[in-house]
């Protein structure tokens, strides 16, 4: 078998230009398909990020009606699921939200308004709330009624640090409460149609408009410190909290999830795409190098050469082109991948756009390793499935015909 | 004894409407040490008898017994070992690997028998030197004449230690000075170390030197002397 290797060898570089242009397909290849990989992969884990840390957390606790009527009237008492969830080390963080739908209105406009009532000092440690103000102040201790507002509404209202709003909403007895607000700060969400309807403002102010006493919520949300830990932690609540609807990001955010689940799926069918391409031009410029040699592979078999050392010759040929031009991939690929989840991909051409999904403008590609090692094995799985057809071809050939003499 | 013989051998192709008996009953023996050349016109069917001794191609009739064994009896796994064990090979386009020094292309029929390093490297370097390559044993058959290159098929043919060397129109694509010497080299071979040659051949300068001429016209032997 060392003859056949080093035959081989050398094969590949009788036509050197051929050999380095599939070679370098092979590594370009791999190399693209990584990456947009990664870049995809990294895409997702942000949305999925961001969305977990804007809006839904890992873990939402509800009074359970409130899931199918979203209305004032069914809260529920926070003081146990406070009392369990400040003693569990596993908590990064979470916080009570008070909760109520109605109009926002100023001289200028009026519109839908979803209000939310947080604890400025939990809710800055749960999302980044505070953080999103482009103007004003993060609930400031003195003042009444501040409210925080996103720039798109804001905009729509005419509304600037220190003007005046309208919110109308129903108590929990259906009566309709109109409260002035004084905007306080201006902040910038992921998404456009997020800035236009939620609006922020103190949950002690909301519950006193509301009619509700302080340990009175509508929502529980906290984040974890561990992924692994928020099924289980999910479970735990429940058992614990059986009057209670407890739900995971997954079940709050179906879609979320579901494109989560998919997202390595689709990862190895992009890769999948290309090594199928990459494979045609492999079989393409082997079996151009078997007819090409047609006479030379008949009198090695005419002289002595077993017709399966002349299928291996053939198959590590294959496998000599693939396996410089893959590796050499894989690992440019890695690297561009590490250096991109550094330094991250600036589209800010495409900012909107990805605002209104809710993605960042810039993308940190990301990938598992072990979808490294996956696409080790599919590079491996290709070459052998590319290299059977012309060592086939190779094995066919008659010697008599391919000489003509002997 | 007779290391090659042929009973009734025949070889038909169908060329449309038409059987073109390439070789017709052709009952033959050759002797162990002869320098043999098939002779004959074009399409006479010399290749074709060459290609059925060297098992090369199947008989559609007859047999052929090559050192006892009837090899058109073998499969294919088990000819293609036969050739390696008892046949060397010449052809008239030289057939070297490309990729392989002169002394890799002699020594590639050894490592097919897995002979060991020290054993193919000698050799190899005594069949090079017994065919006057010895300043030329490391290039690659680019580097080298027709004539040379010629010279190192020979080599090669004869490294697997064969029964008998077959060579289709060996001098076809040489010049005189390269003949004669390729000649020179295989008639030595053949009267030094009586190893068995059989060309075929339009050659008259091969002719002149066969210890036996066998004359093949429309597949059949019509002189054989």
């Amino acid at each position: 078998m060392k003859t056949v290797f080093k035959i081989a060898w050398r094969n590949i570089w009788r036509n050197k230009l051929r050999s380095a242009v599939v070679v370098c397909s092979i590594f370009l290849g791999i190399w693209a398909g990584i990456f947009v990989s990664a870049f995809s992969f990294g895409l997702n884990e942000q949305r999925k990020e961001s969305m977990i840390r804007n809006q839904i957390s890992h873990i939402q606790i509800h009074n359970s009606t409130w899931l199918d009527q979203k209305e004032v009237a069914y809260t529920f008492s926070a003081t146990a699921v406070d009392d369990y969830l400040n003693k569990d080390p596993r908590l990064k963080a979470y916080a009570t939200r008070s909760k109520a739908s109605g109009m926002v209105s100023s001289a200028h406009y009026s519109g839908a308004a979803q209000i939310i009532g947080v604890n400025p000092n939990a809710e800055a440690a749960l999302s980044n709330l505070e953080e999103k103000l482009t103007e004003g102040e993060y609930f400031p201790e003195k003042g009444r009624n501040p409210v925080l507002i996103g720039r798109a509404l804001a905009k729509k209202l005419e509304a600037k640090i220190g003007s005046r709003i309208i919110l109308n909403f129903s108590d929990g007895q259906g009566n309709i409460i109109s409260s002035a607000f004084k905007v306080k700060g201006l902040y910038k969400d992921v998404s456009s149609k997020m800035e236009e309807l939620n609006l922020y403002v103190r949950q002690s102010d909301l519950q006193t408009l509301l009619g509700l006493e302080s340990v009175q919520v509508h929502e529980i949300a906290a984040l974890l410190k561990e992924d692994a830990d928020i099924e289980i932690l999910q479970q735990e609540l429940q058992a614990n909290f059986p009057a209670l609807a407890i739900q995971s990001w997954k079940q709050i955010s179906p879609e979320l999830a579901y494109a989560d689940e998919i997202m390595t799926q689709m990862l190895y069918i992009i890769i999948g795409i290309i090594m199928l391409a990459l494979s045609f031009g492999i079989i393409n410029t082997m079996l151009m190098a078997v007819l090409e040699r047609r006479k030379e592979l008949g009198m090695l078999m005419c002289v002595g050469m077993s017709r399966t050392k002349v299928f291996s010759m053939i198959m590590v040929e294959t496998f000599y082109l693939a396996l410089l031009g893959g590796p050499l991939g894989i690992l440019f690929a890695y690297y561009s991948v590490w250096q991109g989840s550094k330094s991250g991909l600036d589209l800010a051409a495409f900012s909107d756009g990805l605002a209104t999904y809710g993605i960042d403008s810039v993308i940190y590609p990301a990938l598992p390793t072990s979808f490294y090692w996956g696409t080790t094995l599919l590079v491996f799985i290709m070459t052998l499935l590319a290299a059977i057809y012309p060592a086939r071809r190779a094995l066919k050939l008659n010697p008599v015909e391919t000489l003509r003499t002997i | 004894m007779a290391i090659i013989e042929t009973k009734n051998l025949s070889r038909l192709y169908q060329d449309g409407d038409h059987i073109i008996h390439a070789v017709d009953k052709v009952n033959l023996e050759i002797e162990a040490g002869e320098f043999t050349a098939i002779v004959g016109p074009s399409g006479s069917g010399k290749t074709t008898l060459l290609n059925l001794i060297g098992g090369l191609d199947s008989p559609t009739e007859g047999e052929v017994i090559v050192d006892g064994k009837a090899i058109h009896k073998l499969k294919d796994n088990a000819l293609i070992n036969f050739r390696l064990q008892h046949i060397g090979f010449v052809f008239q386009a030289y057939n070297l690997i490309p990729v392989l020094s002169a002394q890799e292309n002699v020594e590639f029929i050894m490592l097919l028998q897995n002979a060991s390093a020290r054993e193919r490297k000698t050799r190899a370097q005594e069949l090079l030197k017994a065919v006057g390559l010895e300043a030329q044993m490391h290039k690659r058959p680019a580097e080298l004449s027709g004539g040379q290159q010629q010279r190192v098929a020979v080599a090669r043919a004869l490294a697997s230690k064969p029964s008998f060397v077959l060579a289709d129109e060996p001098t076809a694509n040489l010049d005189s000075k390269s003949t004669e010497d390729l000649l020179d080299i295989m008639h030595k071979l053949n009267q030094e170390e009586g190893i068995t040659f059989i060309f075929s051949t339009h050659d008259q300068r091969v002719i002149d030197r066969a210890s036996r001429i066998i004359y093949v016209e429309d597949g059949q032997i019509k002189e054989n002397h």
